[in-house]
């Protein structure tokens, strides 16, 4: 009948790309985890007596069987309908967002939507109602003091990550992420590398990432907003922050690294994809490569990055784009390698002028001394049984005005110092 | 029946018994969680005026933001996570005056003389017209700088009155 | 062919079918066993101490604010970044004019020290 030949080339397309994700999600976590273990210099999920494959490469397909065998145990008092909807919501919306995402040229997506980008972000946006009613009907306080703590992280870093997407769509004069990649002849992360910068920080905290953690923080609020939740409950939420993880990285190759654009697309569309996930996978990559290094920052830290730098910053960078590329025009060159050259150039000093900054802050930073939060004042107690062998003469009071309360440690008269790495993890009432 | 149009009668009865949970729902949350159902609802019928940005307007700006907004109110007012609340105070008047106001706002709209095609038909690059327009000064350069005022104005504003003191 | 926004609600649809059935699977085929102490909520194995729905410092709520009104200048800045080929420099002089009011609340915010967390 001719409604159902109609229908059923949509409708296999959006399985096949809904789909799409959910099961390369069970090869990424496999890579992440080899490649993070190798990186810390053990082995990862190896066979050890199970049957998981070839280095171990079933592993995830194990585990997941493992997990939807477990017991689903619900709080006592905890809102049913709202605990068991949270991450029924989280993994739908990770997987709507593949909805515009362009895998190849032409017929590679759902909907090109014009509004392609701003779906993304809408979609995006919808990220921490999921970990509120986690947090909140889990009845814990652990896991509220966890969904309140990432929320207020993800809801933050969407400004920056918005504000850097519109330099792409500055750049395209569209929204529609297929226009996008079409326009770029040259990757925009060329043309706008700052850009590029502030939208890889800005996704690495949307999707959890560490150095920016905390919402999961394994050894300091248990498991943070999902603390309560068990068996394939938990498992969703693990699924969607890797789906979430794969799209982040998928739309950065769109954004910024020219999407599905590679040698031979055009006579072979089929390398479409081929290209985007090879530029997505390296992407991913990189972010495991941080996971792998990095320690996890406080939720101060978290913060305070976002609105004292990454603000500021897309801020700058977007205002600074737009200058340069309308100036290039007026001035009369509008061929688009001459664009190119200026917009790099603009850049070039955007990075000298943010180098300086940060340079000029650092030492301004130096010459104050390290501030040490006030919970750890008692071990900085004189004579060697002070766990951290401070002298107490060179303890400074810090002064109310700044903000932060506790102690200063300052150089000696050598002139050593040393800096203290500490963390606040303190879950006291009414926090 | 065309589809669309039971499309949006089917979206507007979701938005209209969610907005009716807004305000009868025992816990202050899932009424909250109710709100987010009607602004979904609100942004499929924008979906059907073909109007694909202000649907994402609506999910972006009042789902991602005023929402979440809400619901951090909502749980950082003290005392207001108690179960079980009356849920409508006065439910005689409240119910007089919500039908007096739907039946002078039915009146008023059906005074109206609707027109069969769209006055201002969907136009291809629209967005980029609303874009021009926003930094047209003879257009609506005003009211968006004004926006950036009040923005500002709401963004010191807030941050003084919650300072540690 | 199919109008592009049913195809998108098809796929909407195909997405929230993909977010139900993990947990519809799982409740399938997973035991129940009811236990009062597995339905005890953990606390470090300390039974639960005070009502866990108390409230939280106003900063959050602060913070949602700010993020409210960068939102909305996100918000209004997408319309113009749209028609910014087509666009006089003035009009990137209006569009800076528009996000520096902003920022300068946001530098001022800043150096007052009111940005500051806990």
């Amino acid at each position: 009948m001719d409604v159902m030949s109609d229908l059923w080339l949509p409708i296999v397309r959006s399985l096949g790309i809904a789909l799409f994700p959910v099961v390369a999600v069970v090869f990424l976590i496999w890579v992440a985890r080899k490649v993070i273990a190798r990186m810390q210099d053990r082995l990862g999920p190896t066979n050890a007596g199970t049957p998981a494959g070839p280095d171990a490469i079933f592993q995830t397909v194990a585990d997941a069987i493992k997990i939807l065998t477990k017991e689903l145990v619900i709080p006592e008092g905890a809102d049913r309908t709202v605990f068991i909807a949270a991450p029924m919501l989280v993994t739908a919306v990770a997987v709507a967002v593949w909805a515009v995402i362009p895998l190849g040229p032409g017929e590679f997506q759902v909907v090109d939507l014009e509004i392609g980008a701003f779906y993304v972000v809408a979609m995006s946006s919808l990220a921490p109602f999921a970990m509120i009613m986690a947090g909140w009907s889990s009845r814990n306080k652990y896991a509220e003091v966890g969904a309140f703590r990432a929320v207020s992280q993800i809801i933050g870093y969407e400004i920056p990550q918005t504000l850097a997407l519109l330099v792409p769509v500055l750049l395209t004069g569209s929204l529609s992420l297929q226009k996008i990649i079409e326009a770029q002849r040259v990757p925009y992360i060329v043309l706008a590398p700052f850009a590029a910068l502030v939208y890889f920080l800005a996704t690495m905290a949307e999707v959890n990432r560490l150095p920016f953690e905390l919402a999961e923080a394994d050894s300091e609020i248990v498991a943070g907003y999902f603390t309560e939740y068990s068996g394939m409950m938990f498992g969703s939420f693990y699924l969607a922050e890797f789906i979430n993880n794969l799209t982040a990285s998928v739309l950065f190759s769109i954004l910024f690294l020219g999407g599905w654009r590679g040698p031979g697309v055009d006579a072979v569309p089929l390398l479409g994809p081929v290209w985007l996930l090879v530029k997505a996978f390296l992407v991913f990559n990189f972010l495991n490569v941080f996971w792998a290094a990095m320690p996890r920052l406080r939720i101060d830290q978290v913060l305070a990055f976002n609105w004292k730098f990454l603000v500021p910053l897309a801020l700058l960078v977007l205002l600074t784009t737009a200058l340069v590329d309308k100036l290039i025009v007026y001035l009369g060159y509008t061929t688009d390698g001459m664009r190119a050259v200026g917009l790099i150039l603009a850049n070039l000093v955007l990075g000298v002028g943010l180098v300086g900054y940060l340079y000029a802050l650092g030492r301004r930073r130096k010459r104050a001394g390290v501030s040490v939060p006030e919970e750890f004042l008692p071990l900085l107690s004189s004579g060697s049984h002070g766990a951290l062998r401070m002298r107490s003469a060179d303890v400074v009071p810090l002064s109310r005005h700044n903000g932060t309360s506790g102690m200063r440690y300052s150089r000696d008269e050598r002139g050593k110092s040393s800096t203290v790495e500490l963390q606040a993890n303190h879950i006291s009432k009414g926090e | 029946m065309p589809i669309g149009q039971i499309a949006f009668l089917g979206f507007a009865v979701v938005s209209v018994i969610a907005a009716l949970r807004v305000v009868t729902s025992r816990r202050v949350f899932h009424a909250a969680l109710w709100l987010i159902v009607a602004f979904f609802g609100v942004a499929a019928v924008y979906m059907l005026l073909e109007s694909p940005f202000m649907a994402a307007i609506q999910i972006f700006l009042y789902i991602g933001g005023v929402a979440v907004l809400t619901v951090i109110a909502i749980m950082v007012t003290k005392g207001v996570m108690r179960e079980d609340r009356r849920i409508l105070n006065r439910p005689v008047a409240a119910g007089v005056v919500s039908l007096a106001l739907f039946v002078t706002m039915t009146w008023m709209i059906i005074q109206l003389p609707l027109p069969e095609e769209p006055v201002f038909p969907v136009v291809e690059g629209s967005l980029s017209l609303l874009g021009a327009a926003l930094v047209d000064p003879k257009g609506y350069l005003l009211p968006f700088e004004v926006v950036s005022v009040m923005l500002l104005a709401v963004l010191v504003v807030s941050l003084y009155l919650g300072k540690e003191r | 062919m199919l109008h592009p926004y049913a195809q998108l609600g098809i796929f909407l649809l195909i997405a929230t079918v993909i977010g139900v059935a993990p947990i519809a699977l799982a409740w399938l085929v997973s035991p129940k066993k009811q236990n009062p102490r597995k339905s005890q909520i953990y606390e470090s194995g300390n039974p639960p101490f005070g009502e866990a729905w108390i409230e939280f410092k106003p900063q959050y709520y602060l913070y949602g604010l700010a993020f409210l009104a960068f939102d909305v200048e996100a918000a209004f800045l997408f319309p113009w970044a749209l028609a910014y080929n087509k666009l006089p420099l003035f009009a990137v002089v209006e569009a800076a004019l528009f996000i520096a009011l902003l920022g300068v609340g946001l530098i001022y915010v800043w150096r007052k020290g009111w940005l500051t967390w806990m």
